[in-house]
């Protein structure tokens, strides 16, 4: 049995009474369930971003962070509940930048351009996650050297996701040199990126049975490998630093079933949407999943940097196996009917996306990203820390706002 | 085990001489593309009539290829208004209407020392009231229209309001443009446009030498 | 006559004792009126210099109550009634004529708290107790001293040192000393008196238990102990006064417990007076003395001055609570005379409570490497407490002020007599500052009838600052440290003038708040404002939080109020069971009534 077998994982609201709900980090599948019996439920509310906690009281100073400030790259808005310093409790607004970002109704291609601008720094893992849905509605037995492309442009961009939430962390611990040459790295390895596939941010590069660009393969994971060892430099001061280490150490402690990514990895919990084939394997990869225990921010950095070293090893092997990857031809087949849903690991966790196509259009879709259950990771974690420890509690989740809105 | 100072010490210089002499690497996919006359292109974002390119609408998707090709040219960005009282210091506040966090990431990239703006006197600031300028990113989501207001009236004068990238040029693919709100006095083309385009946007409209 | 009347009179009465009281001190007037051998009146220069400090809040507060209280007969009987009985403690000469006026202001304190409607009778009952309890100590002192002098005439002795010192607790619990704060903030908070019955209680009784303080300590031979009790007392005082001060949210038990914390500094001066009397060290002791009465005349000024704009704040916002205030009661009165009285209570240079304060750390450093050990040692842990105490303060007081004056830009209240007094206490306590090396002239003889040395040598000179402007305190081994408050007011000014000369004009940007691009929904309150030192200092303050059907909740108490509380509880219920025995009445007619046939008793005797 996999790990949190009865965990809610994804809530599709399909019109009408109650929830079609997706339990467990297996293969999905979807059960309707009335919605008095799960409304209350933690990993319901994480599902679908309601965040009702707050604190009342005498004296409870409630303040707000955001949605605009200097503080956040993103926009989002934090009521937050104290008494003097500590914090009571913690309720985010997500919804000031949503943009009710519409997909369905829309082709195929103008879909994936979309989704790729659903997220920006995820660009291929959603569109990779929408390529694979019609391919696999289409029959298609997906290409080996497509995978393997695919792989490595994840696996890339999960080195860079990493990099970036352990640089926000050093920014955050004042740890200056570390972050300024943190950031150096991430900045190499977007233009190593740029100079590969043509774009920073993977954009127009994923399409519907191919690339729509070709991409240059060769000898990329030497130049990935180089990045990693710098940042395995950077990372050896940076885990002697009392300073930093003291920050993050027992910040923003929580251990749920409903967890995912190095959230869950980081409590000791064995998944990974990686393990499963639901629409990537990686099972000839030989992928090794980080475990690590503490629950706290220290842990679910722990689990990052060995996810960096990883993800290299991964790069490696993948190119070694990668010949031609076929480019995408130009998708005007009309004919392409059904749903399906896939689950694919972005950096921040498991990711659901349930696709309905009719007629070559996508008629309905859903995903449940991973920064939705990131920030009531986060929501519930930073209760009786410090105000100070809000920063590393945050950025510590690698937490992508433009994810919570959804699409419609 | 070197110490940060030893292994800043041993480290090379990153930082770019740009805007003073040319970007060393500028992605494709940010510039402007020029048509080849190769084909008929498609054009997703409809930023192409003919062989022009509408740059505010363009969402560097490089589906026009190989009609036309990026020029590799980091001046994409159009300068309605200068204002010279920032020449020696420039606070920005970057201003998140709505994106998909990527322009996010590429106006603060400007601070990593690849690109280190503060050596042109250009430095971020946490609340527009201290701003000079604000850079905003993103379509105009409809529960930021309001702060986005604020944001502008918050800002003391003179003062120029970028609008970054073709989301909050035009809307992009994906929703509304900024402009209903604000009047925009620099607009800084590309999805995302690269740091180096932003930077060389930033020097302009404050008369810089470039 | 007209409440207000009686105020106006007042003022132009209590302006001409003050006249008086200044002419007295320049002229040195010493005589005393012996009727009896029982009544006498004395005049010294003591009597004048504190008839001077307390008669200028009896002018001011006056003035202040001619807006302030218009229709209340009780109040305004009362509020004069206690000034008199204030006026025959000072005067007094014999234990009899003191012990009438020291019955008249607890009776006059109890008719001003407890003749309000609306209220329950134990703050006024237990404040009584306690009025009682010290009229009872110095009854057992005045009984101890007759039997040594054989007279009730105050006359020199060296009278027994346990007596002596159960009299001094009478006064302490007047002064509302730790642990008997609760005859000072009780009758203010619970009791809700009106601010210019607070303003007597807070800053014109307690200069009187003062001045009763040192009236008996000077008659007397206390020994070095009794100085270094004093000072101890003083400094616990002064501590837990600023500790509790600064997480008090009601905005008159601000004030209370800062009177608190600076009745222990006026305790400390006292006792490092006697110390550095008996060890010879008469320059020290000359500026010890001096000190004090910078410090009480200052404390008088200023204290009045915080009541009064509580009580403006109080009025026009109708609320206690501090955390309440959101502005709108504002005036350039209101703002300037609130910030003068709170930065010199809470020890800024150069205002009057800054220069106190100097002067009492001043004095505790020399006392420190004087050679005495115990002395020494009293003196550093003494010492190391004034200054955690005074450092609290600023809490306290930038809490009171910055709270109290919030929305400053809503101007547009009328400045009428209780923003001027409000003002007039702040440039008093300024001028009193700036200018207290003319104090010091002004009190030189005085002090010299205590220490042999005129106080004019602790007045000098160096450097820039010409002879007459530096305030110099000494060691055995010459001139210790010096500090000059008018040229740091003219420093101050002269900078501060250069800084607005210079930017006048110059190009500003104005811009809108910024709350994160939405409407500001929070502010933060005066609650949250203290509470980083209500966790921090839990075992002070016995923090407690709790959760209870998802409502949060934090209390905090005054320790030593929880011990006095019970103990009252338990003396009202004893008192209830007996009155009810005795007379089937009206307990708060009866205790009255007891209180009115003491009185007449001890007039009695006295004639």
């Amino acid at each position: 049995m996999m790990v949190g077998e009865d965990v809610i994982t994804g809530v599709f609201d399909s019109g009408g009474r109650g929830y079609e709900v997706s339990y467990g980090f297996g293969i999905p599948s979807w059960k309707k369930v009335a919605d008095h019996a799960i409304e209350g439920r933690e990993d319901f509310k994480a599902c679908v971003g309601k965040y009702d906690d707050k604190a009342e009281g005498a004296d409870v100073l409630n303040f707000t962070y955001g949605p605009s400030t200097g503080g956040l790259t993103e926009s989002i808005k934090f009521n937050i509940y104290t008494y003097g310093e500590r914090i009571l409790s913690l309720r985010p607004e997500p919804s000031y930048k949503d943009r009710k970002l519409q997909v369905s109704g829309s082709g195929l291609e103008m879909a994936n351009l979309r989704i790729e601008r659903y997220c920006g720094p995820l660009s291929p893992f959603y569109s990779g996650m929408l390529a694979a849905a019609v391919e696999s509605v289409m029959g298609a037995d997906q290409d080996n050297d497509l995978r393997l492309a695919r792989v490595i442009m994840n696996e890339i961009s999960r080195i860079s996701d990493h990099i970036h939430v352990i640089a926000k962390l050093a920014e955050g611990a004042s740890q200056n040199v570390a972050y300024n040459l943190l950031f150096a790295l991430r900045e190499k390895l977007l233009r190593l990126i740029a100079r590969r596939f043509g774009h920073r941010y993977f954009f127009g590069i994923n399409g519907f049975g191919g690339l729509v660009r070709s991409a240059n393969f060769k000898g990329i994971s030497s130049e990935v490998r180089a990045i990693v060892d710098e940042f395995r430099q950077i990372w050896i001061r940076l885990e002697n630093s009392r300073i930093f280490i003291d920050r993050i150490q027992g910040t923003a402690t929580l251990k749920r079933a409903w967890m995912v990514g190095p959230a869950a990895r980081a409590s000791g919990t064995h998944i990974d949407a990686r393990m499963e084939s639901s629409f990537l394997r990686y099972d000839d990869l030989d992928l090794h999943v980080s475990i690590s225990s503490g629950a706290d921010t220290l842990a679910r950095t722990l689990v990052r940097v060995d996810e960096i070293s990883e993800s290299a090893r991964i790069i490696e092997r993948a190119e070694s196996m990668i010949r031609e990857v076929p480019v995408a031809g130009r998708t005007t087949k009309s004919e392409v009917n059904g749903e399906i849903s896939v689950r694919a690991e972005t950096p921040g966790g498991d990711s659901l996306m349930r696709v309905t196509l009719a007629k070559g259009i996508i008629e309905k879709i859903y995903i449940r990203p991973s920064s939705l259950q990131n920030l009531a990771v986060f929501a519930y974690a930073i209760r009786e820390n410090l105000l100070t420890d809000f920063t590393f509690g945050y950025e510590g989740l690698g937490i992508h706002i433009s994810e919570l809105g959804g699409v419609l | 085990m070197k110490t940060w100072l030893t292994y800043g010490l041993f480290s090379k210089r990153l930082t770019t001489k740009f805007p003073f002499k040319a970007a060393e690497e500028l992605p494709v996919w940010t510039t402007m593309p020029v048509s080849t006359g190769a084909g008929e292109a498609i054009c997703p974002a409809n930023a192409i009539q003919d062989t022009s390119v509408d740059m505010g609408m363009c969402i560097s998707c490089g589906y026009c290829s190989p009609a036309f090709e990026p020029d590799g040219n980091a001046r994409t960005s159009i300068v309605h208004s200068t204002e010279k009282a920032f020449r020696k210091s420039f606070h920005i506040y970057l201003f998140d209407a709505g994106s998909c966090g990527s322009c996010n990431l590429e106006v603060k990239a400007l601070v990593n020392p690849y690109y280190d703006m503060s050596r042109l006197g250009i430095s971020f600031c946490a609340t527009p009231k201290h701003a000079d300028a604000l850079i905003v990113v993103g379509v105009l989501a409809e529960g930021m229209g309001e702060p986005l207001r604020r944001a502008v009236e918050a800002l003391p004068s003179p003062r120029l309001v970028f609008a970054v990238g073709a989301c909050a040029i035009s809307g992009g693919i994906i929703g509304k443009s900024i402009s209903g709100v604000v009047e925009t006095d620099v607009i800084v083309p590309g999805c995302p446009p690269n740091p180096f385009t932003i930077l060389d946007a930033l020097q302009r409209s404050r008369g810089g030498k470039h | 006559m007209s409440v207000t009347n009686s105020y106006r009179v007042g003022t132009v009465l209590y302006s001409l004792i003050a006249a008086t009281a200044f002419y007295a001190l320049v002229t040195g007037a010493t005589f005393s009126i012996v009727v009896t051998n029982y009544l006498a009146f004395f005049v010294d220069p003591l009597f004048s210099a504190f008839l001077l400090i307390i008669s200028t809040v009896w002018a001011v507060t006056s003035f202040f109550s001619i807006e302030y209280d218009r229709k209340s007969r009780p109040n305004a009987i009362s509020f004069h009634l206690a000034i008199l009985a204030m006026m025959v403690v000072l005067t007094s000469g014999s234990f009899p004529l003191f012990l009438s006026g020291w019955e008249g202001m607890t009776i006059s304190g109890y008719l001003l708290i407890g003749y309000r409607k609306g209220m329950n009778n134990i703050p006024p009952y237990v404040f009584l107790v306690y009025g009682e309890l010290s009229t009872l100590l110095i009854i057992v002192m005045g009984v101890g001293m007759y039997f040594q002098s054989g007279t009730m005439i105050f006359i020199a002795a060296p009278y027994n040192e346990v007596i002596l010192f159960l009299g001094i607790m009478g006064f302490f619990i007047k002064m509302g000393v730790m642990p008997f704060q609760i005859t000072e903030w009780l009758p203010i908070a619970h009791g809700n008196a009106s601010t210019n019955g607070s303003i007597l209680f807070s800053a014109a009784m307690t200069t009187v238990a003062l001045y009763s303080i040192l009236r008996f300590l000077t008659i007397s031979d206390p020994g070095e102990i009794f100085g270094l009790l004093l000072m101890g007392i003083g400094a616990f005082s002064l501590l837990f006064g600023s500790i509790y001060s600064a997480s008090a949210e009601h905005v008159k038990m601000l004030p209370a417990y800062s009177t608190i914390e600076n009745s222990g500094a006026m305790l400390i001066f006292t006792g490092a007076f006697i110390v550095l009397g008996i060890l010879g060290q008469m320059q020290m002791a000359t500026f010890a003395l001096a000190g004090l009465l910078i410090f009480a005349f200052s404390h008088a000024l200023s204290k009045s001055g915080l009541f009064m704009f509580a009580g403006i704040m109080e009025q026009s916002s109708g609320a206690t609570e501090i955390k309440s205030y959101h502005g709108g009661s504002n005036s350039t009165f209101y703002g300037a005379g609130g910030f003068l009285n709170s930065v010199s209570l809470a020890g800024m240079l150069p205002l009057g409570g800054g220069v106190g304060e100097w002067m009492l750390l001043e004095t505790l450093f020399v006392m420190s490497i004087l050679g005495d050990s115990v002395t020494s040692l009293v003196s550093i842990i003494v010492g190391a407490t004034a200054a955690l105490g005074g450092g609290i303060s600023i809490i306290s007081m930038t809490k009171i002020f910055g709270f109290g004056s919030r929305g400053s830009h809503e101007k547009g209240k009328k400045e009428g007599p209780m923003r001027i007094s409000l003002l007039a206490m702040g440039i008093g306590v300024t001028l009193l500052g700036a200018f207290s090396t003319l104090y010091v002239f002004l009190v030189s003889n005085m002090i010299r009838g205590y220490t042999g040395i005129a106080a004019t040598t602790i007045i000098n000179g160096a450097l820039v600052v010409p002879h007459g402007f530096l305030l110099t305190s000494f060691s055995s081994a010459g001139p210790f440290g010096g500090i000059s408050p008018l040229f740091t007011a003219l420093f101050i000014g002269l900078f501060t003038g250069i800084l607005l000369l210079s930017f006048r004009g110059a190009r500003s940007r104005t811009v809108v708040n910024w709350s994160g691009g939405i409407e500001e929904e929070n502010k933060l309150h005066s609650f949250a404002y203290a509470n980083s030192l209500r966790l921090t200092m839990r075992r002070f303050y016995l923090t407690t939080e709790e959760r209870k059907a998802g409502k949060y909740s934090e209390r905090t108490f005054d320790a030593f109020w929880l011990v006095i509380i019970f103990l009252a509880r338990k003396t009202v219920a004893l008192s209830r069971i007996v009155g009810r025995k005795v007379m089937n009445s009206s307990l708060m007619a009866y205790v009255l009534y007891i209180m009115v046939t003491f009185l007449a008793v001890m007039v009695y005797i006295a004639i």
